[in-house]
């Protein structure tokens, strides 16, 4: 799991836009979605595959269907609660910008 | 084994679509967080960020990588199971040959009997009917063997659209012109590749590189479609006649006379007729 970065009050950050912070959380939620929706695509289809080749032509198949369940793992694991995570932590900057500019602005 | 191959052609399809969108998500995600760091400058950010876009980097590779062999799989074998359907298929069209040279010299026509539909739409092969092509007058129509034409009713008949029927004109009428034995071969040499291939007649005059007159959609049939050329009533009733079931010849290749510019014809082995 990927640690990320949070402002617990003893970091200063700069922000050029607050706007474009937003902007960029509503995309990167976006952007989890289509992971989302891609990965059931792909574990469909590959059911789908290996219900049809089970038997001596399908063996090549056993080590790019595991690879590929890995990599779902790790994107369902690992980077899509990191992108939750990010997008949540955005918006709580963005509005804790908005609310105190003068301190967080420089 | 029993395979769907229309299913898995599908799903290797939609395969290949995950694989460009996921890639394409990867890479917007990889600018989004560059963007993000250029944004809010602050050293733990930009490394987190960095972090995140190299293994994103690394997923992306990795599940592409994959995506083609798997792609690649499923390609191999549906190319394997295509080639089968191919043999099958000319094993098939070589029985039904034999089977109608049989039926022919004792004079019955064993395709007149054939009822189905052909593909979706609205063409469809019925049966023949026997007083509709009984009542067609071909004695416009030069019975000749040696010139390979040799007239018939009772073949498949087809319903086409009125669209589709003015398709079929205008390509027959650019590779025919305007001769009724011409015109009649080229239409039966459609049919009986759309009877062969269970094929509608306008899929197989738009199949690449089987008419000239066609032209990928573009050739010179597209002045009768459009009007600027008149089809001759010739083309019309030969056209008709053989959606009713008339045909000249049984060949699957012609070159009509007209459009050859050859002034004698000749009908060699294999159908086709040649100076």
């Amino acid at each position: 799991m990927f640690s990320m970065y949070q402002n617990n009050g003893s970091n200063n950050y700069n922000i050029n836009s607050v706007t474009d912070l937003e902007n960029s959380a509503g995309a990167l939620a976006s952007y989890n979605q289509a992971i989302t929706n891609n990965v059931s695509s792909l574990e469909y289809v590959m059911k789908a595959v290996q219900a049809n080749w089970e038997n001596e032509n399908g063996q090549d198949l056993q080590s790019t269907i595991q690879n590929l369940n890995d990599a779902i793992a790790v994107l369902e694991n690992e980077i899509q609660p990191l992108l939750k995570n990010y997008v949540e932590t955005l918006y709580n900057i963005a509005n804790e910008t908005k609310s105190h500019q003068s301190a967080s602005i420089f | 084994m029993k395979i769907n191959v229309s299913e898995i052609m599908r799903l290797n399809g939609r395969l290949s679509n995950i694989e460009t969108e996921l890639a394409s998500v990867f890479v917007k995600i990889s600018n989004e967080l560059t963007a993000i760091s250029n944004n809010i400058k602050t050293s733990i950010l930009i490394e987190s960020n960095r972090n995140v876009i190299e293994k994103m980097e690394n997923l992306s590779f990795t599940i592409n990588h994959n995506l083609d062999k798997l792609i690649e799989f499923l390609t191999t074998q549906l190319n394997s199971y295509t080639v089968t359907n191919e043999e099958a298929t000319a094993s098939l069209e070589h029985l039904i040959e034999q089977i109608t040279n049989v039926f022919d010299s004792s004079g019955t026509v064993i395709m007149s009997t054939k009822t189905e539909t052909i593909m979706s739409g609205t063409t469809t092969v019925s049966e023949a009917a026997p007083s509709l092509a009984d009542s067609i007058d071909i004695s416009v129509y030069k019975d000749n063997p040696e010139m390979g034409f040799v007239v018939s009713t009772g073949h498949p008949v087809y319903e086409l659209t009125d669209s589709e029927r003015h398709f079929m004109y205008s390509l027959v009428a650019a590779e025919a012109i305007n001769d009724y034995d011409d015109a009649l071969a080229v239409s039966s040499v459609i049919l009986n590749r759309a009877d062969a291939n269970n094929m509608t007649p306008e899929a197989i005059m738009t199949r690449k590189n089987q008419f000239e007159a066609y032209g990928g959609g573009s050739g010179p049939y597209l002045k009768y479609q459009n009007g600027s050329k008149e089809i001759p009533e010739a083309v019309k009733r030969a056209v008709d006649d053989a959606l009713n079931g008339v045909r000249n010849c049984g060949y699957f290749s012609f070159n009509a006379n007209s459009n050859t510019g050859y002034s004698d014809i000749q009908v060699v082995d294999g159908g086709n007729r040649f100076k």
